[in-house]
């Protein structure tokens, strides 16, 4: 059943009826309460880790800060109340102004077109595309293509996120799932110094959360290389994946005489806080 | 004080929480998009465990990285766009693990011509959603379920207008040859079963 379309059409033209369908799906509904309370809790210890100081008996005043108004009668049933946010005790502290990452920096320097899911099509042969396995234009073949070939189709936000000649480093997302004990052999294909830089206009595929995950930035990963010892000389190429099973990233610098060393950090790395999860291990 | 915060718009709040405060302004944005970041989250992973980290992690992820936020985008979009990653995330270390463990249930396909089975077999529309690319799942997340603007939709996915109703109409095609073969939808299509998993057997974790 194939339905033309033009892409001109409005997005709520839809012949297949799949939109009014999708459309119709009950909601989720409200955050349960006691994810409410689960959240509330998390973002709490952040505002004392951050310096909010909770004096004797401010623990619920500070929790219920958090909390919704009360709704007598409402459907959640959630009959909280919201006392003054202080409420005596200790002396509050102001939260310490928060790390501004690298808003602005270096930003002329990024080369990031989005592309609507293509990758990098202009790397080597034998570069990192290659090694990767990366295909082309795999994430909107259809159903069958990944029924067929059993791979996992081309996400959006893998292959070439970044590349920044004036701090050499290179930005990908491979998918890979690093181990402790693989960790030098997975990271054979992250080689910066051999790659080659796209051509312009040749789209790169930004990643999502680019913003929030400092080293997916080439300065912020640059500041994470030196972080944990990286000369500046040394071309860095990092790749956004996980490393035993939790979300991290791997760098991998080639110094001088062409030696490789890899480490595993957490995506948080960053100037003075190195955030090391494994390494430095020789790569090969 | 939560008076004075309830008529701060988005931005403000934001500015308020970055510039220091005693984590009040942070805690109006939280009461104010749980909901619609849980709705975002359960349509993505159609996982209500899954959902649940994902939101969280998300939230803690925006308190701690607020000073990212440029505000070249709305602050809805900005935590639709860490909500949606924190999913996706999620999904892809469950796929992992679910294949390192060698869960071929997970990865067999069901045959949707499998006439013995007729009703029982054709998935539901969730399970059949599952099942398509992750662009043109996310497309019709977004448009089509959440009801984001595509210019919205297209700004948490980092792409192209034009690109997010592209999938939108492949998805929505496919979409449609996976619920009703040569048919049409079958019109219990949009059944769900009980339990934490809220679609079909193509959830990560799930036997089918």
């Amino acid at each position: 059943m194939i339905h033309r379309h033009d892409d001109a059409d409005p997005v709520e033209n839809d012949p297949t009826g799949m939109r009014a369908l999708l459309g119709s799906l009950p909601d989720p509904g409200p955050m349960p309460p006691d994810l409410v309370d689960r959240i509330t809790a998390r973002l709490v210890e952040e505002s004392v880790a951050n310096g909010y100081r909770v004096g004797p008996g401010d623990e619920a005043a500070t929790a219920a800060a958090w909390a919704p108004p009360r709704v007598p009668g409402g459907p959640e049933g959630d009959d909280r109340s919201l006392p003054p946010a202080h409420a005596g005790g200790d002396q509050v502290v102001p939260l310490r102004r928060r790390r501004a990452w690298l808003v602005g920096a270096a930003a002329a320097a990024l080369v990031v077109v989005a592309a609507g899911g293509l990758v990098a099509d202009r790397l080597a042969p034998d570069g990192l595309q290659a090694s990767l396995g990366l295909a082309r234009g795999g994430e909107d073949a259809g159903v069958a293509a990944d029924a067929e070939s059993g791979a996992a189709p081309m996400q959006s936000g893998s292959g070439m996120i970044a590349w920044d000649a004036a701090v050499q480093v290179v930005v990908v997302a491979s998918g890979t799932d690093y181990t402790g004990d693989d960790l030098a052999s997975q990271a054979l294909p992250l080689d910066a110094g051999a790659m080659a830089p796209p051509s312009p206009g040749t789209g790169l595929v930004p990643r999502l959360d680019g913003a929030d995950e400092p080293v997916g930035d080439p300065q912020g990963a640059r500041d994470c290389a030196s972080a944990v010892g990286v000369e500046a000389s040394e071309p860095v190429a990092v790749d956004l994946a996980t490393f035993d099973g939790r979300p991290a990233a791997v760098l991998v610098a080639t110094g001088a005489d062409g030696t490789r060393r890899a480490w595993a950090v957490e995506r948080s790395c960053g100037p003075g806080a190195a955030a090391l999860l494994d390494g430095p291990v020789v790569v090969g | 004080m939560r008076d004075d915060l309830a008529v701060l718009d988005d931005a403000e709040l934001l500015r308020r929480h970055v510039a220091g405060d005693d984590g009040a302004a942070f805690g109006e944005l939280f009461r104010r998009h749980r909901d619609r970041m849980y709705a975002v989250a359960i349509r993505t992973t159609n996982h209500r465990e899954l959902a649940a980290d994902a939101v969280q992690e998300a939230f803690i992820s925006a308190y701690r990285r607020a000073g990212a936020y440029r505000g070249d985008a709305a602050v809805t979009t900005w935590l639709h766009r860490i909500v949606v990653n924190a999913c996706l995330d999620r999904l892809r270390r469950e796929r992992t693990a679910t294949r390192r463990a060698g869960d071929l249930a997970e990865l067999d396909l069901p045959d949707r011509h499998d006439h013995h089975a007729s009703v029982e077999s054709r998935l539901d529309v969730r399970a059949a959603l599952s099942r398509l690319p992750e662009g043109q799942r996310m497309a019709l997340v977004l448009v089509d379920m959440h009801g984001l603007p595509v210019a919205e939709a297209a700004a948490v996915l980092g792409v192209a207008e034009g690109t997010v109703k592209s999938r939108c109409f492949r998805g929505r095609e496919a979409l449609a040859t996976l619920l009703g073969g040569p048919n049409g939808p079958d019109e219990d299509a949009s059944r769900q079963p009980a339990g934490d998993s809220i679609g079909g057997p193509g959830e990560p974790g799930r036997s089918p």
